[in-house]
């Protein structure tokens, strides 16, 4: 049984000290995680390395996903630091029955502590990403471009139609258009979101290897 | 989860930050263990992005993705990649197809030659009503030239009889030669898309594109640059036009060669200022094997935002064939 308390209500203002359940990571003397620490953790999660390694990577994505979901700039940083602080907490002995339940509760405590050496720099490190429509922007725009030219003509045939009437036409004409390709392919809306959603996730992973330098 | 035509979901709720706070912590603590709900709220997170580069958010949440989401460089970048598909799936070209040739059976093109119509059968008709008019004068002279006649008539039919096999030796040669070089074309396609899925898991090296750049009315580029030469391997090539004026809300572009065949539409096409001097240019891309060594026009209209539309003066090219 896990032995994280209920996260409080609301977020803390500034100056109040980390729960017992949820140590500072950034105080001394610093911890670090062994070997064999990892391994307990790994077992929570799989029969066999693979299993494990799999379900590893699924709920650090959904924990990235929860902190930039909640505004963070920094997730992939804050979800590390929640990995580092639940495998400290299977060193001190911590029962966890329910990892994924357990690592976002873990998780919504670093989002709660306002420490500003662990949130407000490292946002700061991190400004609004906000795309902007500078000279400057237009040369990689054009490399972007070219990628996803590239990308597309990679898709089988049947993919590229389908991205490429899914996201076609404004609002009102883009509905008629979905509804009569779900009819063709003979599949539900919902089933049409997800194939269409499935396929730009695999052209972005695509752009974001292409443009890589 | 997700209605269509209604966007008004929980996970849409969610991430424009509309949930109370108890109410989102359990939605979060939903969407850890549940993996089809965090599906849902990706395709969440790709309309709201599409929504937001549409323009189509409220003052409110429009002001939130950009707080919020936009913090996120992930975000951010697929904010980018989106706005550039949207540019593509509005200029994707309307090819057009080649008109087949009507397809000709051996027995027709026999009776074509038999036909008023056909130069051959008007000939056989004239000369044999030639001869009943000069054998009208005594019955064995009509009889010698009639039997002239038809054996000439004979002769006739044995020779058109002889072109009409060496046609359909002919055609059926020209069938089987067309049915290979299809087989081979659909073998090397074939090769071709199982070499390319093989590399979709593979680092996507650059392709090779090269721009050029046009002036209306026939006017030669600068550079001189109004044509390019086909290279040995496929590649991109930029078409940027540069525009006299820019007083309309988009463009259409139809290229085809001078003798009329269309190569390719581009519709809703917008202009971009370029370079220090604010040259206004509108552009769009093809394939180099879209293209034969062939002189090229491109027929311009312009957009007005009341959808009047003006033709403009067109753009020239040529493509030169491969060097040797």
């Amino acid at each position: 049984m896990s032995s994280v308390s209920d996260p409080p209500a609301g977020k803390q203002s500034g100056g109040a000290s980390p729960s017992d359940s949820a140590p500072d990571p950034t105080s001394k003397p610093k911890w670090e995680p062994t070997a064999e620490t990892l391994a307990k953790f790994l077992a929570l999660l799989g029969n066999d390395n693979e299993e494990a390694g799999k379900e590893y990577e699924k709920i650090r994505l959904k924990l990235i996903r929860f902190f930039e979901w909640r505004g963070c700039g920094s997730a992939d940083i804050l979800a590390d630091l929640t990995f580092d602080r639940v495998l400290r907490k299977i060193d001190e002995g911590e029962t966890i029955t329910n990892p994924r339940a357990y690592v976002r509760k873990v998780g919504y405590y670093i989002y709660l502590e306002d420490d500003p050496s662990l949130l407000t720099d490292l946002d700061d490190d991190f400004p609004l990403a906000a795309p902007d429509n500078s000279d400057d922007d237009t040369d990689e725009n054009e490399v972007r471009f070219i990628c996803l030219d590239k990308c597309l003509a990679e898709l089988p045939p049947e993919s590229k139609s389908l991205i490429l009437t899914y996201y076609q036409n404004e609002e009102r004409a883009k509905k008629n258009t979905r509804r009569e390709l779900a009819e063709q392919l003979g599949i539900p809306m919902n089933a049409l979101r997800i194939r269409a959603h499935r396929i730009r996730k695999s052209l972005e992973q695509c752009i974001q290897k292409c443009m890589a330098p | 989860l997700a209605e269509e035509g209604n966007k008004v979901t929980p996970a849409r709720e969610f991430l424009l930050g509309r949930l109370s706070e108890e109410t989102r912590s359990r939605f979060e603590e939903s969407f850890f263990d549940e993996d089809e709900l965090f599906e849902q709220i990706e395709i969440a997170e790709d309309e709201l992005i599409d929504d937001y580069l549409r323009n189509e958010l409220s003052a409110a949440d429009r002001d939130y993705f950009e707080r919020m989401l936009l913090r996120s460089p992930r975000i951010a970048e697929r904010v980018r990649v989106a706005g550039v598909l949207a540019r593509v799936t509005a200029a994707t070209p309307t090819v057009a197809q080649p008109t087949p040739e009507p397809a000709v059976s051996p027995l027709a093109k026999f009776a074509n030659w038999f036909s008023p119509t056909s130069i051959s059968g008007k000939f056989a008709y004239a000369a044999f009503g030639l001869i009943l008019v000069i054998g009208g004068t005594g019955v064995t002279l009509k009889y010698l030239r009639l039997r002239e006649a038809s054996q000439k008539l004979q002769e006739d039919r044995a020779a058109l009889e002889r072109q009409v096999q060496e046609l359909t030796t002919q055609n059926s040669q020209d069938r089987n030669r067309l049915n290979s070089e299809l087989e081979n074309q659909r073998a090397e396609n074939a090769r071709l898309t199982e070499e390319l899925e093989r590399q979709l898991d593979r680092p996507v090296q650059s392709i090779a594109t090269f721009a050029l750049t046009l002036l209306s009315g026939g006017n030669r580029a600068v550079d001189g640059g109004d044509s390019f030469r086909l290279q040995g391997t496929p590649a991109i090539v930029q078409f940027n036009l540069l525009l006299e004026a820019d007083n309309y809300q988009s463009y259409r572009a139809v290229m085809a060669t001078v003798s009329g065949k269309q190569i390719g539409t581009f519709t809703d096409l917008k202009s971009k200022t370029v370079g220090k001097n604010k040259h206004k240019i509108v552009t769009f891309r093809l394939s180099s094997t879209r293209f034969t060594p062939d002189d090229y026009v491109v027929e311009f209209t312009g957009i007005k935002a009341s959808g009047q539309e003006e033709s403009l003066r067109g753009y020239n090219f040529r493509v030169l064939p491969k060097a040797n």
